[in-house]
């Protein structure tokens, strides 16, 4: 039995020492993750423990396929619930800066809030484009624009030069860029 | 920055992909690295091969989906994959068969299941009703060899490490994913998929109906792994070939591998892909085209009986989009 499985096991049997086991396994993943959305340390430690408290009550019925994974995740969508309603947070941040660097690719009025079907479609097309991609390309953008990491970070986690990410990063945005007009998506 | 854009483009991404973003990189050695790839391309190409009954010599393994049901609980569990209208064919020889329903991780909808040896072998074939594929394999760990790829109107997927593998396929006609896993070798896994594919009824294309003397090959070409398949149709050799591109370029890659200069050329498209063509009337032609979205180079080429219309009905006859029909 894996790591992660004896710690989703002892969410099972509801045993508090779950929490401890994934703290120490993953914890310093979780605050790294929250860190590059929320740039106040008071908001990091808060977002991560609301993290610990949502898998306690997720884990059962859900059983993740990847603890780590799984934690990463909830911790980000937690912290930018956070960033989304609590406006002294809204701060330059790694997310952000990585965010600006993608912007320039995207149709002119995605997210704006009177286009409801138009932002329902690009949600679509978004996750169909990133599913055609390699699982490795998809890994990079994800990393990079979703998660705010750097590429070296990027690199280093995934034991490729800084080079291959750069490359792989700038031409996913032209095929998404390429993607969207073919879908009729505005650029101006 | 566009603060609600920001928001909402953050908020797109379907949690899988997020998931699968943080999933421990694999790295491959380098030095195995082509071989890997090389053998999963021949592998898939044999699949798809296989899926026709090309290489198809032995019995039918999976004459429909019997009931060797004894244990109570399987067969309680086999009633209840009947009435939610799952297919788990089993091989006519399997022994120790147990059928179950488990909670799946993608909503209220289980997972059905069977196991069973066969051949000395224990398998665990899965199917779940889903609009989109996933793994429903239950194996967790990190990958050695990953690969997804389209045969007909199925998803295939495939997963290899040192310790299991598993093959599934998304049919999207029926919504329904299935997932064979048993051992580590996933070309044996492929061969059973392909005797189960045939009881379900699903058919591929990767050659006309007709074709014969079909070969498959895989090879490195300037950097590129391609995957090719030959065939023979009245008495033209042709060669389809697909291979993964990081290039963006409009001046894409040729990978057919037949140089020379040619009477005729013309840009046209496959599908909605930009497409160039070459060609000597009534002698050899080939077209070659890019699909940007997925960066997949293709080309196919024929050794004599060349026009535009030969080259473009046979390449639109072969080709299927690695994102689906669109539109």
């Amino acid at each position: 039995m894996s790591k992660d499985e004896k710690i989703i096991e002892l969410f099972f049997a509801r045993a508090e020492e779950a929490i401890a086991h994934a703290q120490e396994a993953y914890g310093a993943l979780c605050q790294s993750v929250v860190r590059r959305i929320l740039p106040d340390q008071r908001d990091v430690e808060e977002c991560v423990n609301d993290m610990y408290l949502r898998i306690w009550n997720a884990i059962p019925p859900e059983r993740p396929s990847s603890l780590c994974a799984y934690m990463a995740r909830v911790a980000r969508n937690l912290a930018l619930d956070r960033y989304s309603y609590n406006s002294a947070s809204q701060r330059n941040s790694a997310l952000t800066a990585a965010f600006e660097e993608l912007e320039p690719w995207l149709p002119a009025h995605v997210g704006d809030p009177d286009s409801t079907a138009e932002n329902l479609y690009f949600r679509h097309v978004l996750n169909d484009f990133l599913r055609a991609q390699s699982s490795e390309a998809r890994r990079f953008f994800l990393r990079r624009y979703w998660y705010g990491e750097t590429c070296r970070e990027i690199a280093e986690s995934s034991q490729v030069s800084e080079a291959k990410v750069r490359t792989s990063l700038f031409r996913m945005r032209e095929r998404l860029r390429s993607a969207l007009e073919k879908e009729g998506f505005d650029y101006e | 920055m566009n603060n609600s854009a920001f928001l909402f483009v953050m908020k797109s991404i379907d949690d899988t992909l997020l998931e699968e973003a943080q999933r421990p990189a694999i790295k491959v050695r380098p030095r195995l690295q082509f071989l890997g790839i090389a053998g999963l391309a021949a592998a898939c190409i044999l699949v798809v091969l296989s899926l026709r009954g090309w290489l198809y010599t032995g019995e039918k393994l999976f004459p429909s989906q019997s009931t060797p049901v004894t244990d109570p609980a399987s067969e309680t569990a086999f009633a209840e994959i009947q009435r939610l209208g799952y297919t788990l064919p089993v091989p006519s020889d399997a022994q120790d068969v147990f059928y179950a329903l488990l909670d799946s991780d993608f909503g209220s909808t289980p997972i059905a299941e069977v196991t069973y040896k066969s051949g000395g072998r224990s398998y665990s074939c899965r199917a779940l009703k889903s609009q989109q594929p996933e793994n429903i394999s239950g194996l967790y760990q990190e990958w050695t060899h990953s690969l997804d790829w389209k045969a007909g109107r199925l998803q295939m997927q495939l997963r290899q490490s040192d310790t299991d593998a598993w093959v599934g396929w998304y049919a999207p006609d029926a919504e329904v994913q299935w997932c064979l896993s048993g051992g580590e070798d996933a070309l044996s896994l492929l061969h059973t998929a392909q005797q189960l594919l045939e009881t379900l009824g699903y058919g591929v294309t990767a050659a006309p109906e007709q074709a014969e003397d079909i070969l498959y090959n895989a090879f490195a070409l300037d950097d590129l792994t391609v995957g090719e398949t030959e065939f023979m149709l009245d008495g033209v050799h042709y060669s389809y070939r697909m291979a993964q591109t990081w290039a963006i370029d409009e001046d894409f890659a040729d990978i057919s591998g037949m140089d020379g200069s040619f009477q005729h050329e013309a840009e046209v498209e496959i599908t909605w892909c930009p497409a160039r063509l070459y060609y000597d009337e009534g002698g050899a032609g080939k077209v070659v085209w890019f699909d940007v979205v997925p960066g997949l180079l293709y080309s196919l080429s024929m050794d004599q009986g060349a026009s535009e219309e030969a080259l473009l009905a046979m390449a639109n006859q072969l080709f299927a989009p690695a994102q689906g029909d669109v539109g």
